[in-house]
């Protein structure tokens, strides 16, 4: 069963994802979708009137910053790169992220009944 | 509505002949209107939404259809404005506060535009009766009721002015109606002052400013030309016609609708 994630952990993933992916290089809005789309196995689908607004907030927080540039088929693209702050973010989300998995991993090895 | 809904019938008529660009800018115009993205979310999105065409092409399907498929994804115009509205909330305010300051600036224009038709309506009709210019009917119902030639001038030259200046004021909202529907004047100028709200709020103003301003000025020629005393009794016998004509207008207009609901029906 392809279990889409839920609303709430759409929105509370959103800017770790994003950050994740830009710290490897920069990117724009459709690889974005694209590369998180095929790491989830496609079970997290973003939709453009979501990301967009929330790269914009992440520009506006000084998380990332953005650049038009032409590609190589002449389509200009703004593209996201991640900044100090976004990186320092990252780090804080990481180690929260890393706490909620690891106490339920914990949990749910004690409690094998419930996977 | 029907502009701002994307022609299926079109595109659905010619699949050899689509046009990938005629679709975009399309779909561009749909959310310039919804009026909660600027210039450069919209040109992001283009992207994205060419990129996805790329994407759905490469799997072999044709282009319209993967025009199609690609816009279906993004999600329509309205959802895609509330999604930004979120963020943005004070867009909504700034979209609003424009069309305030747009509708202000309009208001003051067709009023100086108007008072000018009217002074020069009166200044025309003043000219060319004392000089014995006859206006047939008008003229006649002067010269029956008035037994004073002054005061059956003043009668004819009041009611012949007024007409001519509801003539003008009915060609004025004529080209202003068929501007805004034909040319999409007012999305134009929206989106005009979407990209330069503080020059376009200094720039209404100052428009604003100079129709007030040049309306005042213009009375004082109307005096020199046709003569306090003689404008006040102009302007009362315009009064009765004004009555006349707003009583008549409804009646009019009650009339033409109704023809025209009973023609609608018979096409149906």
């Amino acid at each position: 069963m392809p279990s889409v994630l839920s609303k709430e952990l759409v929105a509370a993933s959103t800017v770790p994802l994003v950050l994740s992916v830009l710290s490897a290089g920069e990117s724009y809005g459709y690889a974005l979708i694209q590369r998180v789309s095929e790491l989830s196995e496609g079970k997290i689908l973003w939709t453009e009137g979501m990301l967009y607004p929330v790269l914009h907030w992440m520009e506006g927080e000084g998380l990332v910053e953005s650049e038009w540039k032409e590609s190589d088929a002449g389509r200009r693209r703004k593209y996201y790169r991640i900044c100090k702050a976004g990186r320092k973010a990252l780090q804080a989300e990481k180690q929260q992220w890393v706490t909620v998995n690891s106490t339920l991993t914990k949990l749910w090895k004690t409690q094998p009944g419930l996977t | 509505m029907g502009d701002s809904e994307f022609n299926t019938n079109k595109i659905m008529e010619n699949p050899a002949r689509f046009d990938l660009d005629k679709g975009i800018s399309s779909w561009r115009r749909q959310l310039q209107e919804a009026m909660a993205l600027n210039h450069e979310e919209i040109e992001e999105l283009e992207t994205h939404l060419r990129d996805s065409v790329s994407r759905w092409e490469k799997a072999g399907l044709a282009p319209e259809e993967a025009f199609w498929i690609a816009r279906r994804r993004m999600g329509g115009a309205d959802e895609l404005a509330d999604e930004f509205r979120k963020v943005n909330p004070e867009r909504v305010w700034l979209s609003r506060g424009l069309w305030v300051i747009g509708g202000f600036v309009v208001i003051q224009a067709v009023l100086a535009l108007s008072s000018f038709a009217s002074m020069a309506a009166v200044i025309g009709a003043n000219a060319l009766i004392r000089r014995g210019f006859d206006v047939g009917l008008i003229t006649w119902a002067g010269r029956k009721f008035f037994e004073d030639p002054s005061r059956a001038n003043s009668f004819t030259i009041g009611t012949v002015s007024t007409l001519a200046y509801l003539a003008v004021i009915a060609v004025l909202g004529f080209l202003i109606w068929r501007g805004s529907r034909e040319k999409g004047f007012f999305n134009r100028f929206a989106r005009w002052m979407q990209g330069h709200p503080v020059l376009g709020t200094v720039t209404a103003l100052l428009v604003s400013a100079c129709c007030q301003l040049s309306s005042w000025a213009a009375f004082p020629l109307l005096f020199r030309m046709v003569g306090p005393t003689d404008y006040g009794t102009i302007a009362y016998f315009r009064t009765f016609t004004i009555i006349g004509v707003s009583l008549g207008w409804p009646l009019l207009l009650g009339w033409l609708l109704m023809r025209l609901s009973r023609h609608a029906q018979i096409r149906n």
